[in-house]
C-alpha cells in the first residue's frame, strides 16, 4: 500500500510543519538562548554565547528561583495524588445509576470549562485586599462589602475566639480543596471513560461466583483503569505544572516581559522542565508496577 | 441480577451510603458552583442591600443597575463579540488540523509515524513557557518561516494581531493541542476496517472516504473535541496576553479588571470599595455565563456515551 502510506504524509503535513517550526525550531532556539545573552535591537535580536552563566545565575545568584521551585513541586506532589483520588472517587460515583446523575455530572465537569477562569477569583480577591489595607473603611462595611459572601464563616470563627493562625489554616486548607476540584475536571472525564469501557458482563460474571462489590472493585474495576488513571495522572501533573497561578513560571514570565533577561528565563524554565520530566519517569515507574501487578 | 453499578461501595447499609453519595454531591456542587452563585446573588444587590448586613443571599431589593453600569464600562458586547468570533475561528482551525493529523496517524503506515506521534505526546509534557520566548519572537519578526527573508520580504511584526494564534492552530501547536490529536487518534484506530473497505471497493478515493464515510462516523469524537478547543482556547491567557494585548478579549480584559473599572467609576481614589464590589461581581456573571452556557449545551455530547469518544483504548 506505498500508494496509501503516501496519503497519509499529506494528512499529517499541517503538524509535520507545526512540529518543525513552531516546537523543534524553538525549543532549540530556547535552549540556546539559556547559554547566552539575548538581546533585542530595532528589527531582530542577537545572541552572545555566555555558558552555563544563566544556570549558575538562576540557581545561585537569584534568590527567588530555587525557593519557588520547590515550592511548586511542593505543590504538585501534595495536590496531585488527591485530584487522582477525588477524581476517581468521583467517577464511580458517576458511573452508578443514580436519580439526577445528569445534573451531578454536569456540575462536576463544569470545572473544565471554569479552571483558567479563575484569574476571575484572584483579581477579585486581589481587590478585596487593596480595599481593606488602603482605605479607610468601617469594619461592617469591609464585612457587608468584601467578606459577606466569601468569609462570614471564618469571620464568625474569629469572633468565636478561635486563634487567627487557625482560622487562617482553615482557610488555606478550603482554598486548596477548591483548587483540587477545580483542576480534576479533565482527569475524573478522562477516569470516567475507562470506568464505562469496562464491560459490563464482567461484573455480572464476578456476581454469579459470589464476589462483593468490594472485591469486584479491586478485581475488575482498579486493575482495569490503570491505564487511564495513568493517563489522568500524568495530564494532572502537567495541568499543574502549566496552570497560570504555577510560581515558578510566574517568576519566568516576569523575567521574560518585564526584565526581559531572555536568557536567564530561558535557564529557568530548562531547569524546571528537567524536574518535570523527572517527575513524570516517576510517574511511570509507579503505574508499570501497578499495571503489571493488574494483569 | 441485582442493578448496582461497580460503586465504591463496601457491604454497608444502603440508606447509609446513600445519604452520604447525596451529602458528597451536595457539598461538591456548593464548592464548584459558589464562586459563580455568590457573584450573582450580590451582582443583583443595590447599594443599601450590601450594607445591609441582614441580606445574605436573597437581595431585598434587586436592581440590574450593576449591570447597566458594567456592560457600559467595559464595552461588554462588543469584547463579547470579538471574543466569541476569535475563539470559534481558532477552534474551528485547530479542529481542522488536528483531525487531518489525528486521521494520518491513525490510519496509515507511513515511515516516521511512531516518531511522529511521540512529538505529538512530548508536546503535552512541555510547558509552552518553555519555548514561549522564541516563538514570541518568531512571530514578532515574522518572515514566514525563513521564506520571506528569500524572497526578500522584510520582516513584519503579528503580535497585536490573532493571527499567531491562528498559524499555531494551523501547525496543530494550539493551546493542549497534543491532547486534542490524542483522543481523535484513539477514536479512529478503533473503527473498524470494514467501513473503509467497503468505500474503497465501492470506488471510493482517500478523500471521499475520509469526507463522507469517516468523518460522519467520527462525530461524536469531534464534538467532544470542539468542547475542549473552545474551552480552552476561550481561557487561553498566556497566548492572549502575549498576541492579543490589543484584540478586545474577555481574558485580557479581566486581568485589569479593577484598573478599567475603577477609572471609568471616576479614577481610583475616588472610587466606592462598595460600588467596585457590586460591579465586579456583575463582571464575574457576565464573564462566566457564557462559557458556562455553552458548556452545559454542548457537554452532553460526550458525557452521555463517552466510551464511543476515543478516550478510551490507550
Amino acid at each position: 500500500m506505498a500508494k496509501k502510506a503516501r496519503y497519509g504524509y499529506l494528512f499529517v503535513l499541517p503538524l509535520i510543519f507545526g512540529l518543525v517550526f513552531m516546537f523543534i525550531i524553538p525549543m532549540v532556539r530556547s535552549l540556546v538562548f539559556s547559554f547566552s545573552d539575548v538581546s533585542i535591537t530595532s528589527g531582530s535580536f542577537s545572541t552572545k554565547f555566555l555558558g552555563f552563566y544563566n544556570y549558575y545565575n538562576a540557581l545561585f545568584i537569584n534568590t527567588t528561583f530555587r525557593e519557588y521551585v520547590v515550592i511548586s513541586l511542593q505543590n504538585t506532589l501534595i495536590n496531585v495524588p488527591v485530584i487522582i483520588v477525588f477524581a476517581f472517587f468521583s467517577a464511580s460515583l458517576m458511573n452508578s445509576n443514580f436519580k439526577g446523575r445528569g445534573v451531578v455530572r454536569a456540575i462536576f465537569l463544569l470545572p473544565i470549562a471554569l479552571a483558567s477562569t479563575s484569574i476571575i477569583y484572584m483579581d477579585a480577591s486581589e481587590a478585596l485586599q487593596s480595599i481593606s489595607s488602603g482605605s479607610s473603611m468601617k469594619e461592617s462595611e469591609l464585612l457587608a462589602g468584601g467578606l459577606k459572601t466569601s468569609g462570614a464563616f471564618l469571620v464568625s470563627l474569629l469572633r468565636a475566639g478561635l486563634p487567627s493562625n487557625v482560622v487562617d489554616y482553615l482557610s488555606a486548607a478550603s482554598d486548596r480543596i477548591y483548587e483540587i476540584v477545580l483542576y480534576s475536571g479533565v482527569p475524573m472525564l478522562i477516569i470516567l471513560a475507562g470506568l464505562q469501557s469496562i464491560p459490563k458482563s464482567l461484573y455480572e460474571a464476578a456476581a454469579m461466583e459470589g464476589a462483593t462489590t468490594w472485591e469486584s472493585f479491586w478485581k475488575i474495576t482498579f486493575p482495569m483503569s490503570n491505564s487511564l488513571v495513568l493517563t489522568a495522572t500524568v495530564y494532572a501533573v502537567i495541568d499543574s505544572f502549566r496552570a497560570a497561578t504555577n510560581l515558578t513560571f510566574s517568576l519566568v514570565q516576569y523575567n521574560t516581559y518585564t526584565v526581559q533577561n531572555f536568557g536567564l528565563a530561558a535557564a529557568m524554565s530548562w531547569i524546571y522542565f528537567v524536574f518535570i520530566i523527572l517527575l513524570i519517569g516517576v510517574v511511570f515507574l509507579i503505574f508499570r508496577k501497578a499495571i503489571y501487578y493488574g494483569e | 441480577m441485582k442493578a448496582q453499578g461497580p460503586g465504591l461501595k463496601r457491604r454497608m447499609p444502603a440508606f447509609i451510603w446513600k445519604t452520604f453519595r447525596l451529602l458528597f454531591f451536595i457539598e461538591i456542587s456548593y464548592l464548584i458552583l459558589y464562586p459563580f452563585l455568590s457573584k450573582l446573588s450580590t451582582s443583583l444587590m443595590s447599594r443599601t442591600d450590601i450594607l445591609d448586613l441582614t441580606v445574605q443571599w436573597i437581595p431585598k431589593r434587586p436592581t440590574l443597575e450593576n449591570y447597566r453600569m458594567v456592560t457600559v464600562l467595559l464595552d461588554y458586547w462588543e469584547y463579547l463579540y470579538s471574543t466569541v468570533f476569535v475563539t470559534l475561528i481558532t477552534t474551528l482551525i485547530q479542529l481542522a488540523a488536528c483531525v487531518l493529523a489525528a486521521y494520518g496517524l491513525a490510519r496509515f503506515k507511513f515511515k516516521g509515524r511512531g516518531l511522529l506521534f511521540f512529538l505529538v505526546i512530548f508536546t503535552l509534557v512541555v510547558p509552552p513557557q518553555t519555548y514561549a520566548i522564541s516563538t514570541y519572537m518568531e512571530f514578532r519578526f515574522f518572515d514566514l518561516f525563513g521564506l520571506g527573508s528569500l524572497l526578500g520580504l522584510e520582516p513584519v511584526s503579528l503580535v497585536g494581531s490573532p493571527w499567531p494564534v491562528y498559524i499555531m492552530s494551523m501547525g496543530c501547536m494550539g493551546i493542549k493541542n497534543g491532547m486534542l490529536i490524542f483522543i481523535l487518534r484513539q477514536f479512529f484506530r478503533n473503527l473498524p476496517n470494514e467501513i473503509e473497505e467497503a468505500a474503497f471497493i465501492d470506488g471510493a478515493g482517500i478523500f471521499r472516504t475520509f469526507f463522507h464515510v469517516m468523518l460522519p462516523n467520527a462525530l461524536n469524537a469531534i464534538a467532544t473535541v470542539f468542547v475542549f478547543s473552545f474551552v480552552w482556547n476561550w481561557n487561553n491567557y498566556e497566548d492572549a496576553s502575549l498576541y492579543m494585548n490589543n484584540v478586545k478579549l474577555m481574558t485580557t480584559q479581566m486581568a485589569n479588571l479593577t484598573m478599567v473599572l475603577s477609572s471609568g467609576m471616576g479614577g481610583a481614589t475616588v472610587v466606592d470599595p462598595t460600588e467596585l464590589t457590586l460591579a465586579m461581581s456583575a463582571t464575574g456573571v457576565l464573564v462566566m455565563l457564557p462559557l458556562i452556557i455553552f458548556f452545559i449545551v454542548a457537554q452532553r455530547f460526550f458525557v452521555e456515551g463517552i466510551e464511543r469518544t476515543g478516550l478510551t483504548g490507550m
